[in-house]
């Protein structure tokens, strides 16, 4: 193997994909945006408002104060409306999730010491109803304690376990450096059939470049442009939302390998699937199949933890789930044994699948 | 002395057989075209000379070298272009020439990439070598395989249809550069279905079909030994005919025309002391002697423009 080869087909190769826009939008902006609507999404720290229509039927300081309380929450915007009106249909006609009602025995039972119950209406399919009973539910376990001259007896702190508490976007970015890995993958994927349709890998064999030369020139190239991709990712995740990682020797080495082994996996994953796509639909239809579940289901977008135990025991089968569980223990936890252990997992895999798609991909097609 | 010397050759897939027994040699300097309509074997026999195919049975050398075993080694002496020569659709003809220059550059510890500019200028691509590949047109991308065929200054070129699919004006551009290519001295393998690219461009044509050489040859030999005599073709009335059948001529009538078989040119001035003697007129005549092309076609059959028998 000669290493000024593998540069010359670096060099070719890098001038070849400083032309192709769609390219540069796919492997380095795509991720970039998709970080920044998550970040919107999920790092905002703004609160979810709830319009609550309420209808007070028994008008009394113990109702109003009631009111009050919903108000001050900070995530009902209160509208008060006429006892007069069918509050079910005003919810209805105005687009409101929430209403309540405050019936005319509220403030007799009340004083009478009787339960002085309120009818909440809601749609139990919104996403906010949960947590929008809980509050209410909150506002009248601390108007119970206060007519009933008590305290409570027991609360809650809370403390993060790690020394630095992460953000949410903070978890989105092992994730993300995640789908870059799948670059490798996708570049080989569609450069393998086309190479071999256009016959380009024999055109290669006329200069005596070798398959070994061609191969490391691509991994090279998927390792530096994922490198910039995570770099520019990482950077925007900061200056936008203020990510917070564990930067320090070790854990930037351990990234690194993770990595690499990685994309050495991904690239021989690609070799392979190009080499059975017979043409274009092929190669959209294997990509799907392969994209998808890792997407999905290797902690990418939503954590493993999330899942229903069945489709954990089949992110366990994806390489994807070991490339992003390893960064996330690297930069979030600081767990470098398990990270070694991910990294063990995308070693043997790679290796694995490496001399399988090198031992069968033929250069010199006949 | 022979470049390449062919023994035996034969390659069979499965129940065909693309190269059926063939035996040719290829002298130094000239410039030997298989000639044959598609499906005939001449790719199949030029990508065995080439390296990139197997032979079922038979042995070829080219630069006294096995092309198989010495893969490696004759790249840096042979340049390859294929049929349907296509390259990365973003990358520029500098940028191909470059990485062929130094790819190929690294074999023999030179750097050919002084090389491009004249290349460049020898193709009449000098204009063209920051455009991108997709957007050269069908000429300018076989012009760009053939600069990349001859970067490394090749003893042997192998140019495999470097004409199929251009038009009239690039295929003679293209022409002036293979012909340009002889005067250094290099050895050519041309193959084509065209018969005046063959026939003008070519030392020795072995013309192929069903994987065997029917005739091999120079083409005036090939015309020779397969020609028919020459014609002499007279436009005119239908009394043409007729008195010249009378005097005993043999013809041929075909729309107003009427073909004579000439046993010696001076047989032509008889036939018209014929029809002067009956008081006929004609409107013009020409002679017709046998080209390449009507050898071929009594050999293999009439060829379309995409290389297939019709």
């Amino acid at each position: 193997m000669k290493f000024k080869n593998v540069k010359s087909y670096l060099v070719l190769h890098i001038k070849s994909y400083m032309r192709s826009r769609s390219a540069i939008f796919f492997q380095i902006l795509f991720p970039v945006i998709l970080m920044l609507l998550f970040g919107s999404i999920f790092s905002g720290g703004g609160t979810s408002h709830t319009t609550i229509a309420i209808q007070n039927m028994s008008p009394s300081p113990a109702s109003w104060s009631f009111i009050n309380g919903l108000n001050k929450s900070g995530v009902f915007t209160v509208n008060i409306i006429s006892s007069s009106i069918n509050i079910k249909n005003y919810a209805s006609e105005h687009s409101i999730n929430s209403a309540l009602i405050i019936p005319q025995n509220f403030t007799y039972n009340m004083i009478n010491h009787k339960i002085a119950y309120v009818i909440y209406y809601d749609v139990p399919g919104d996403s906010t109803s949960a947590i929008n009973q809980q509050i209410l539910q909150n506002v009248i376990s601390n108007i119970n304690l206060h007519y009933s001259n008590t305290t409570p007896v027991m609360g809650m702190t809370t403390d993060p376990i790690l020394n630095s508490a992460p953000k949410t976007i903070d978890y989105y970015l092992p994730g993300l450096m995640g789908f870059t890995l799948l670059n490798s993958m996708f570049t080989l994927l569609y450069q393998v059939p086309n190479y071999k349709k256009d016959k380009i890998f024999r055109q290669f064999s006329f200069t005596g470049l070798t398959k070994s030369e061609w191969l490391l020139g691509t991994i090279i190239w998927s390792f530096l442009i994922t490198l910039l991709a995570d770099a520019v990712l990482i950077y925007v995740a900061y200056a936008a939302f203020g990510v917070t990682l564990n930067v320090s020797a070790v854990s930037f080495a351990l990234s690194l390998a993770i990595i690499i082994a990685s994309i050495i996996f991904f690239s021989a994953l690609g070799i392979l699937a190009g080499m059975v796509s017979e043409n274009e639909e092929t190669v959209t239809v294997l990509g799907n199949l392969i994209l998808f579940p890792m997407m999905f289901l290797s902690g990418v977008f939503f954590p493993v933890t999330m899942m229903p135990s069945y489709l954990r025991q089949v992110s366990e089968f994806l390489p994807l789930t070991y490339s992003v569980n390893g960064l996330y223990s690297i930069l979030i936890f600081n767990n470098f044994g398990m990270a070694l252990y991910d990294l063990g997992i995308i070693i043997i895999i790679a290796v694995i699948t490496f001399v399988v798609a090198i031992s069968i991909f033929s250069w010199k097609s006949e | 002395m022979d470049i390449i010397v062919v023994k035996n050759l034969t390659k069979r897939y499965g129940k065909l057989i693309a190269v059926d027994n063939i035996n040719f040699t290829v002298h130094k300097g000239e410039i030997f075209s298989l000639l044959g309509p598609n499906g005939a074997g001449k790719t199949t026999t030029v990508e065995m000379m080439e390296g990139i195919r197997k032979a079922t049975t038979g042995s070829i050398s080219i630069l006294g070298l096995d092309p198989i075993k010495d893969f490696a080694k004759l790249r840096g002496r042979c340049g390859i272009l294929p049929q349907d020569f296509k390259f990365i659709d973003n990358s520029t003809p500098y940028d191909a020439l470059s990485f062929y220059s130094q790819v190929l550059g690294s074999k023999k510890g030179v750097d050919y990439t002084d090389n491009i500019d004249d290349i460049l200028r020898k193709v009449d691509l000098m204009d063209k070598k920051s455009t991108s590949f997709k957007n050269l047109s069908g000429g300018q991308k076989q012009k760009l395989g053939l600069a990349l065929a001859l970067i490394n200054d090749p003893e042997l070129l192998f140019l495999d249809e470097p004409t199929t699919g251009l038009d009239p004006q690039a295929r003679r551009s293209i022409w002036d550069v293979i012909r340009e290519i002889k005067k250094n001295g290099k050895t050519i393998i041309l193959t084509t279905h065209y018969l005046d690219e063959a026939e003008l461009l070519a030392d020795r044509v072995g013309i192929v079909n069903k994987g065997k050489f029917i005739t091999l040859d120079s083409p005036n030999n090939i015309v020779s030994a397969n020609h028919i005599p020459d014609r002499l073709i007279i436009k005119g009335s239908e009394r043409i005919y007729s008195s010249l059948t009378d005097a005993g001529y043999n013809v041929r009538s075909d729309d107003g025309m009427y073909e004579i078989l000439m046993k010696n040119p001076t047989e032509v001035a008889s036939v018209f002391d014929v029809l002067r003697n009956n008081n006929v007129t004609w409107n013009d005549f020409f002679m017709k002697r046998d080209s390449l092309e009507d050898v071929f076609v009594r050999l293999v059959g009439k060829v379309n423009e995409k290389g297939d028998v019709s």
